[in-house]
């Protein structure tokens, strides 16, 4: 053990265990939104920074919600630079077709893999298929594990808000799924 | 009353249903028939959807952009042992955001457990989040090899204290959910098999796997099985002794999974490249026929050197294996006791020797009647992972190998090794049968034993029967 201790930088403890949380997650978000995975890491690599300036005090125990807020907002101001999208409204954004991997590409990465279920990739690609809000909801709840309550406050909508999405989509896959293996 | 279509009810099965309204819903799950087959649907398309997802590659910075980040933030200059730490240590669940240690120092132990233990390491040059498995022996959480040796001086970081004796069920969840990476980000180890359940469902199924002490592979706590790469033969020695002092063997004294592994068995070599083999054979329960039997060997390669030669050393050996709940609805290793715990302080856990081998095996009770309606035709059961330092470069790696259904054989057709191995199997759980757990018997381990000698070049079986055939007899007389 070391004979002079250091106090260390909370700020950097928060930095760093998020970074080894939510880097991919993140990524993987902003992916979605952007289609473009040198543009998300951009963004990702900003609110990491922009992190380090918070108050750990104050984010801390918000930092998911914090994050994904912050990762989703700098996208829009991605997009709304390059003028893929111009003066709409928030809603209407997410409406706007991505330039989303083709789910099929992205499958064929994976091809090699043994155990992938054919069921699975099916599934994947019915998820593409919803509306881009449960869309977005899906990936936040089941890709980036985030819960009702930080899926909220990162999309600035009400708990049973995000409740209805998330049953709304889940309905929406299940109907998808059944008409696919009864055809 | 809420009707199927509820969002409520949805927002139940995925664990997140208000407090307030928890209560009502329950009321409601147990009286109308199907609520809480329909709570399973969900929490199975959940897993599903989280698996879908993992079918994207794992996006994240690049190493460029990391550094960047470490530069502009002094993260470089991050922990070492005996650092004070931050009064609030950041934790990302609000209930633990401000869990307090005692002292508050980093204490980097070498000496394993009932000790804090800091985590986590930053490979600077790497960049990655090393995969630390932690070895779960019932509700403690142990911890060996606390910090991955790195090339980069120093580049430690502490993120999170642990102290066991202060550790609620929460909080040990939160800490492996890092170790092991269960939001399949800070380690390249995303479930094979979707996002594990938090907490068990209350169910007679439940109520059933407790009862035989079986665990449910759906939850976060027994998703994963770790077993020790280095399990000592002691028992073996202590029932030879017993025997010959005219002594009832107890499950205290012998520990099944040690008796197991005092045998030889003839697992494959590895693969020409690789350092393991992994033989594996699924097979019917002999004891009972709704059970499985799965027998798991790993072989390090061997490179039949000569007396010159040092011993080659694979370290950093982590051991898990996944099962599947979508197929498997509990399993139980054999031979897990206290009395292994003890042994796992003592021995060297991490390493094994060229030409080692490990046995270790579960009785599996398979998912019989469950329909699943986005996946019904999975065929994998359980996979195995091996992570470990390379005895040469001594970089880390990892090697998956899987099990599928359309493996399982009849007891019949398994190999004589398999058949050993559960007559030995059997024969520990005759000794701990306190709870009548089990229907193995005394003649049914000599018959399986006996049909299964195979060469026994050195007689370890044979001794084996005569040991079994002596405590059937000192059992009848007691």
């Amino acid at each position: 053990m070391s004979s002079s201790p250091r106090n260390i930088d909370p700020s950097a403890v928060l930095l760093r265990a998020a970074m080894s949380d939510f880097e991919i997650p993140l990524t993987k978000y902003a992916v979605s939104i952007l289609g473009d995975l040198e543009e998300a890491r951009d963004v990702v690599q900003e609110t990491f920074l922009k992190l380090y300036k918070q108050d750990p005090n104050r984010v801390g125990l918000k930092v998911k919600a914090w994050l994904f807020t912050v990762c989703r907002n700098r996208c829009y101001d991605v997009l709304k630079k390059n003028n893929r999208i111009s003066n709409l409204e928030e809603d209407q954004v997410s409406e706007i077709p991505s330039k989303d991997k083709d789910p099929v590409e992205i499958i064929k990465f994976f091809e090699g893999r043994d155990a992938i279920n054919k069921n699975i990739k099916i599934l994947y690609s019915l998820i593409e298929e919803l509306p881009a809000r449960q869309k977005e909801v899906m990936r936040l709840k089941f890709q980036a594990d985030l819960t009702y309550k930080e899926i909220a406050e990162a999309l600035d909508i009400s708990i049973s808000n995000v409740g209805f999405i998330v049953h709304s989509a889940l309905k929406n896959l299940r109907e998808a799924m059944n008409d696919k293996f009864n055809d | 009353m809420i009707n199927q279509d509820d969002p409520r009810l949805t927002a139940y099965a995925l664990n997140e249903i208000d407090e307030s309204e928890e209560a009502s819903i329950l009321v409601d799950i147990n009286n109308v028939s199907g609520y809480s087959a329909h709570i399973d649907v969900i929490r199975d398309e959940a897993c599903l959807l989280s698996e879908a997802f993992d079918l994207e590659p794992n996006y994240g910075l690049t190493e460029e952009q990391k550094n960047k980040i470490f530069k502009e933030t002094g993260l470089l200059a991050v922990t070492k042992s005996g650092d004070v730490l931050p009064d609030n240590l950041m934790l990302f669940d609000k209930e633990y955001s401000k869990y307090k240690n005692t002292s508050n120092v980093a204490e980097i132990v070498n000496n394993g457990i009932n000790k804090k233990a800091v985590f986590t390491s930053l490979v600077a040059a790497a960049a990655v989040i090393v995969l630390t498995m932690v070895l779960l022996n019932r509700q403690n959480v142990i911890q060996h090899e606390v910090s991955h040796k790195l090339s980069v001086n120093e580049a430690l970081l502490s993120v999170e204290i642990i102290d066991e004796k202060s550790q609620s069920p929460k909080k040990k969840e939160m800490w492996i959910r890092r170790q092991i990476a269960a939001n399949s980000v800070a380690a390249d180890h995303p479930f094979r098999y979707g996002k594990p359940l938090i907490n068990s469902v209350e169910s007679d199924k439940l109520a059933f796997l407790q009862r035989n002490k079986f665990k449910d592979p759906s939850t976060f706590d027994n998703r994963l099985s770790f077993f020790s790469p280095n399990i000592g033969t002691q028992s073996y020695e202590e029932l030879r002794r017993l025997i010959l002092a005219g002594k009832m063997p107890t499950s205290e004294g012998i520990n099944v999974c040690e008796l197991i592994n005092a045998f030889d068995y003839n697992y494959n070599e590895p693969k020409t490249g690789d350092v393991f083999s992994v033989s594996t054979e699924f097979t019917s329960c002999p004891w009972d026929p709704e059970r499985l039997l799965l027998c798991i060997g790993v072989r390090v390669l061997d490179r039949g050197k000569s007396q010159s030669e040092e011993m080659l050393r694979v370290s950093n050996v982590k051991m898990a294996v996944e099962f599947n709940p979508a197929r498997i609805s509990g399993y139980r290793p054999i031979g897990e006791s206290e009395a292994s715990s003890k042994h796992f302080e003592e021995l060297d856990q991490n390493i094994l020797l060229e030409g080692q081998s490990v046995t270790v095996m579960y009785e599996i009770i398979p998912e019989a009647n469950k329909e699943l309606k986005l996946s019904n035709k999975k065929s994998e059961v359980a996979s195995i992972r091996i992570n470990y330092g390379d005895p040469i470069s001594g970089e880390l790696r990892s090697m998956l190998s899987s099990v599928s259904d359309s493996n399982i054989k009849s007891f019949e057709e398994s190999s004589d090794d398999t058949r050993f191995a559960a007559s030995v199997a059997g024969y520990g759980l005759i000794l701990e049968n306190k709870n009548h757990s089990t229907k193995a018997t005394y003649d049914l381990v000599l018959e399986l034993a006996n049909n299964a000698l195979g060469k026994d070049k050195n007689g370890k079986r044979s001794e084996f029967i005569d040991w079994v055939m002596q405590t059937r007899a000192m059992n009848k007389i007691k």
